[in-house]
């Protein structure tokens, strides 16, 4: 981190700091919280490379770095191994002295930083478990893990860098510090000049099944060929240089295996010779099908390109074949790709492939090849989903964005869950194989696959094509995303549970245990609804409840526009978002995104009055029949109930003014000065009053209270007497000059009289208690009693009759194949 | 020298899932109005069926009864309650159901009389991956309190008081 991001961070902190510091938001004198504060003194000072709307400024510049790599994929061995030539651009205004490289393969070394901070028994990276020695159970250690363990005790890892040399040959010196390394360039780079020079690299390949690394290779042992086959995918395999940015300068923040990556745009020629009998899916286009591809390839490529529907360009007969036997015969293919941010590959001979080409029109990208490369094992699901979804996934995002502008889209199946690159995404769901060969799928599978391809397509847009730093900043692309791919899915098919809506963050808001959505990835505690749920339920409750969806909408495609193919920072976005929504968002970013309160807003009291007309012979009756309407006397009820007459009943004959005449007897005194009243009001004030008093209407006043903390609109729902309902939505101001405790009148014609009102009926601001937000209170049944009354109407749905039947039967013994 | 033992056999592979959120929560609420201690478990269908092939049972929570009680027993062999003086609370079953995309355990027993603290341990899926959370609120008159639970933690206690 260098000084300029030391201070930005060090400002963060007093602005969230603990109540007893004094604080921009919350002094220590008093109890007013400053809710509505300008993010001014937060936000990085706006500049020529990012101005104050959130735009690249005048003087943005951002590097450019190109690759030409060539690398041979050595099945056998699982070890990949080449040369990369590599051009820098310095398209910054500064001299450069060295250049820094990820080796996110050293990562993976037992003496890395990553690895020796791994707790025992702990939390800290993807794969296997261990259990700490607790008080009734001894230590333990997974099978995971030994085979973890073994794994990395059998094989080398990390890179074997045999040369770094400069384009006339010359080596060049070169620090590796971790997962990073340091090359001391020759002369310095002046800003706009050019510099490059050649790595040989070599690795063995990660088994991603023991290691979890986000790529490596899978084992099929069960295949027909001897000694099975592997599907090879691979990310993070060729060293690459950091990011250089105007805000952080160079982006040497020591992969630790969870805050992903974030590198330059350029351009890449890539060639990798495999063994001749595979399949190659890759970042970019094939440039030599000739070489690589059969005729009928080729033929059912051309056809996919306007077909309705997947077109097979390897079939699952032809694919099943393949994996029988292997060959010694390599074959080199060949992809370009140009202005991507990375560059990921896959390859293995038990792929089938399907392509249907995607007409999306616009100049810039009209055609993009979705396409799907599979082992059997993906079965029909693969075969139906895969490629539709990629395509609906590039449908749904360009409409809140720009056009894809890939000429391809690539969903590939491995041993890899879920993960992203540009032009393909890696997706884990499968088939399960049964005893009689036959393979399906769960309902539950169904929906990860549509999930995952359409959440791992969506990353193209954030953070492949808008650049944001995953390393510091995960929430900007998952959070996005998270956001998008909810839309994406609802349009999919709605009765499918997508998304995240706001009631799904409320066990994590109401906790005491969290940290700020700006958390540097690393350092997030639970990355789940830190990055991905709560900025999602965030910006859909800004699109849904407070900015309305065509100003939204707007925002967001502004936003997608101005940063396409370029680096934004937290504060760009929440510059634009606010800046073209022409909404001051500032509460808005500060409470969810700086902040862990949540919302839980309460009615506490609801005062119903109604207009004195001043007029006495009016009012005073009104006094007198409120007087009539509270509950007499017990005691003197109870005096009546036993016959007990009282002294003015038998004395009959004594009564004087005051007995025809009570309290609320009106006067010409009072006639008077109501008189004299009217005569002074100006004529418009009386015109006010007569109307008012003709009107005759109600006047609530509704007192509010802010619990969470966290300032929101208060959407309000009326029902009256007459069953009709109405919505009343109260921006979030309304709290600004009272954070904790707000009242507000509410006027009704005669006839609406109210008789309940509630709080967010539609469950939309994420509010976590909802029992509060009904006056008058109701009793809002807890989760297990509301689902024991669900429960007691089950037993009926059971067919007995049928089931009664079933015969009594051994479990049959498992037998497992993958 | 204490012993190290062999967790539960996962003989498959993990397929570690960029989306898989790798968390669940459980809530212990204080409910007055029915007298009972009520723990309510929310995992993603997602993350729990994964699991359960993980473990080596077949898994399909949506269609099938038998993968819907097997991960019920699952999850209620790893959760316990202690009181302050570790005694063990315990608790009954009372079902689980499947709510879009979650699966809930439900679990319950009378309020213990006159308990100031609640320990809380809930070992679930952290043995079938590492970096699973389970995050406890327990909820008394509307204060929470909270704990997270990671693969390294035991005995957490929280004052209820």
């Amino acid at each position: 981190m260098n000084f300029r991001a030391l201070i930005a961070g060090a400002s963060l902190c007093f602005a969230l700091g603990n109540p007893v510091h004094a604080d921009i938001v919350q002094q220590t004198k008093g109890d007013f919280v400053d809710k509505f504060r300008q993010l001014d003194e937060i936000l990085p000072t706006p500049n020529d490379y990012r101005n104050a709307a959130g735009e690249p400024g005048k003087a943005y510049w951002q590097q450019q770095v190109d690759y030409r790599i060539e690398v041979t994929l050595d099945e056998n061995r699982r070890r990949l191994s080449g040369t990369e030539t590599i051009t820098y651009h310095n398209n910054s205004p500064y001299r450069i002295k060295y250049l820094w490289l990820q080796l996110e393969q050293n990562r993976f070394k037992p003496d890395s930083a990553a690895e020796r901070s791994v707790a025992f028994g702990g939390i800290g990276r993807r794969g296997p478990s261990t259990r700490n020695i607790e008080d009734d159970k001894p230590a333990g250690i997974s099978l995971g893990e030994l085979r973890r363990q073994q794994y990395y005790a059998d094989n080398e890892i990390g890179y074997d860098i045999s040369a770094v040399v400069d384009a006339s040959g010359t080596p060049l010196p070169f620090t590796v510090v971790g997962s990073q390394a340091r090359i001391d360039l020759p002369a310095t780079l002046e800003p706009g000049g050019q510099f490059q020079f050649r790595l040989d690299f070599a690795f063995n390949i990660l088994e991603e099944n023991a290691v979890s690394a986000r790529s490596g290779y899978e084992r099929f042992p069960d295949d027909a060929r001897k000694g099975g086959n592997d599907v090879f995918l691979l990310a993070q395999w060729f060293p690459r240089v950091a990011a250089y940015s105007d805000y952080e300068a160079w982006h040497n923040k020591e992969f630790l295996g969870r805050g992903e990556f974030t590198l330059e745009f350029g351009n890449y020629d890539v060639r990798m010779t495999v063994p001749a009998d595979h399949i190659v899916a890759s970042t970019g286009v094939l440039q030599n099908p000739q070489e690589t591809l059969t005729r009928a390839q080729r033929q059912r490529l051309e056809t996919a390109k306007t077909a309705p529907r997947p077109v097979f360009i390897v079939t699952a007969a032809e694919a099943l074949e393949n994996e029988k036997q292997g060959t010694r015969r390599t074959k080199t293919w060949h992809f370009k790709a140009d202005n991507v941010r990375d560059f990921a590959w896959a390859s293995s001979r038990k792929f089938i492939w399907d392509a249907r080409g995607y007409t999306q029109g616009g100049a810039e990208q009209p055609l993009v090849m979705a396409m799907s490369y599979y082992p059997k094992e993906g079965g029909d699901l693969w075969k139906k989903y895969s490629t539709e979804s990629v395509i609906h996934a590039m449908e749904v995002y360009s409409r809140f964005t720009f056009d894809y502008p890939y000429p391809v889209s690539i969903s590939v199946n491995g041993p890899v869950g879920g993960m992203e690159y540009p032009m393909i995404t890696f997706n884990g769901p499968r088939t399960t194989w049964h005893k009689d060969e036959s393979r399906t799928y769960s309902l539950a599978e169904k929906r990860f696959l549509l999930g995952v391809v359409i959440h791992e397509v969506g990353h193209n847009y954030f953070p492949m094509i808008v650049n944001s730093d995953e390393r510091q900043w995960t929430w900007m692309d998952e959070g996005l995303n998270s956001y998008l791919d909810g839309v994406a899915g609802r349009e999919w098919d709605p009765d499918i549970p997508w998304g995240v809506e706001p009631r799904d963050v409320i066990e994590y808001m109401k906790s005491d245990v969290q940290v700020p959505i700006m958390t540097q990835s690393d350092s997030v505690l639970k990355l789940g609804p830190n990055a991905y749920a709560k900025p999602a339920v965030a910006l859909n409750i800004l699109r849904e409840v407070i900015l309305g969806r065509e100003l939204f909408d707007f925002a967001l495609k502004e936003y997608a526009q101005r940063w396409k193919n370029k680096r934004p920072t937290p504060s760009d976005f929440f510059r634009t978002m606010e800046e073209s929504s022409g909404i001051d968002l500032d509460w808005f970013w500060y409470g969810w995104f700086y902040t862990t309160d949540h919302v839980d807003i309460a009615i506490d009291r609801v005062h119903r009055l109604r207009l004195d007309t001043e007029n006495p012979d009016i009012d005073f009756d009104r006094r007198r029949q409120e007087e009539l309407d509270k509950p007499g006397s017990l005691f003197v009820e109870r005096n009546r109930a036993e016959g007990r007459k009282t002294w003015v009943e038998l004395n009959r004959d004594v009564r004087d003014f005051y007995d025809k005449n009570d309290r609320f007897t009106v006067t010409n005194k009072e006639r008077n000065e109501y008189r004299e009243m009217l005569e002074k009001l100006k004529p418009r004030e009386r015109e006010a009053l007569q109307r008012a008093v003709k009107e005759d209407k109600n006047y609530y006043v509704v007192d509010f209270s802010n619990l969470g903390g966290l300032v929101m609109p208060i959407l309000l729902e009326l029902t009256y007497k007459n069953g009709s309902k109405e919505d009343i939505y109260i921006p979030a101001e309304i709290w600004r000059r009272s954070p904790h405790k707000v009242s507000k009148l509410i006027v009704t014609d005669k006839r609406r009289e109210l008789v309940s009102l509630v709080v967010d009926p539609g469950w939309e601001t994420a509010d976590v208690d909802v029992e509060n937000n009904h006056y008058p209170r109701r009793i809002i049944p807890s989760r297990i009693e509301a689902f024991k009354k669900e429960k007691s109407k089950q037993p009926e749905h059971r067919d007995i009759m049928h089931d009664i039947k079933t015969e009594a039967k051994e479990p049959e013994k498992e037998v497992y194949k993958k | 020298m204490r012993l190290l033992v062999l967790l539960a056999a996962l003989a498959v592979g993990l397929h570690t899932q960029a989306h898989q959120q790798k968390e669940a929560y459980t809530t212990v609420l204080f409910n007055t109005r029915s007298g009972n201690l009520e723990v309510s478990h929310r995992f993603y269908i997602h993350d729990a069926e994964h699991a359960l092939r993980l473990l080596g049972k077949p898994a399909d929570l949506l269609a099938d009864e038998n993968s819907r009680a097997r991960f019920s027993d699952y999850v209620r062999d790893h959760f316990q309650l202690r009181d302050g003086d570790g005694g063990r609370l315990a608790l009954h079953s009372v079902g689980h159901q499947v709510e879009g995309k979650y699966f809930w355990v439900y679990q319950e027993m009378p309020i213990p009389a006159a308990v100031k603290v609640i320990q809380v341990k809930m070992r679930a899926l952290q043995e079938v991956w590492p970096r699973q959370i389970n995050h406890i609120n327990v909820d008394k008159d509307k204060r929470i309190r909270s704990v997270r639970l990671s693969a390294a933690d035991s005995w957490k206690t929280l004052a209820v008081e």
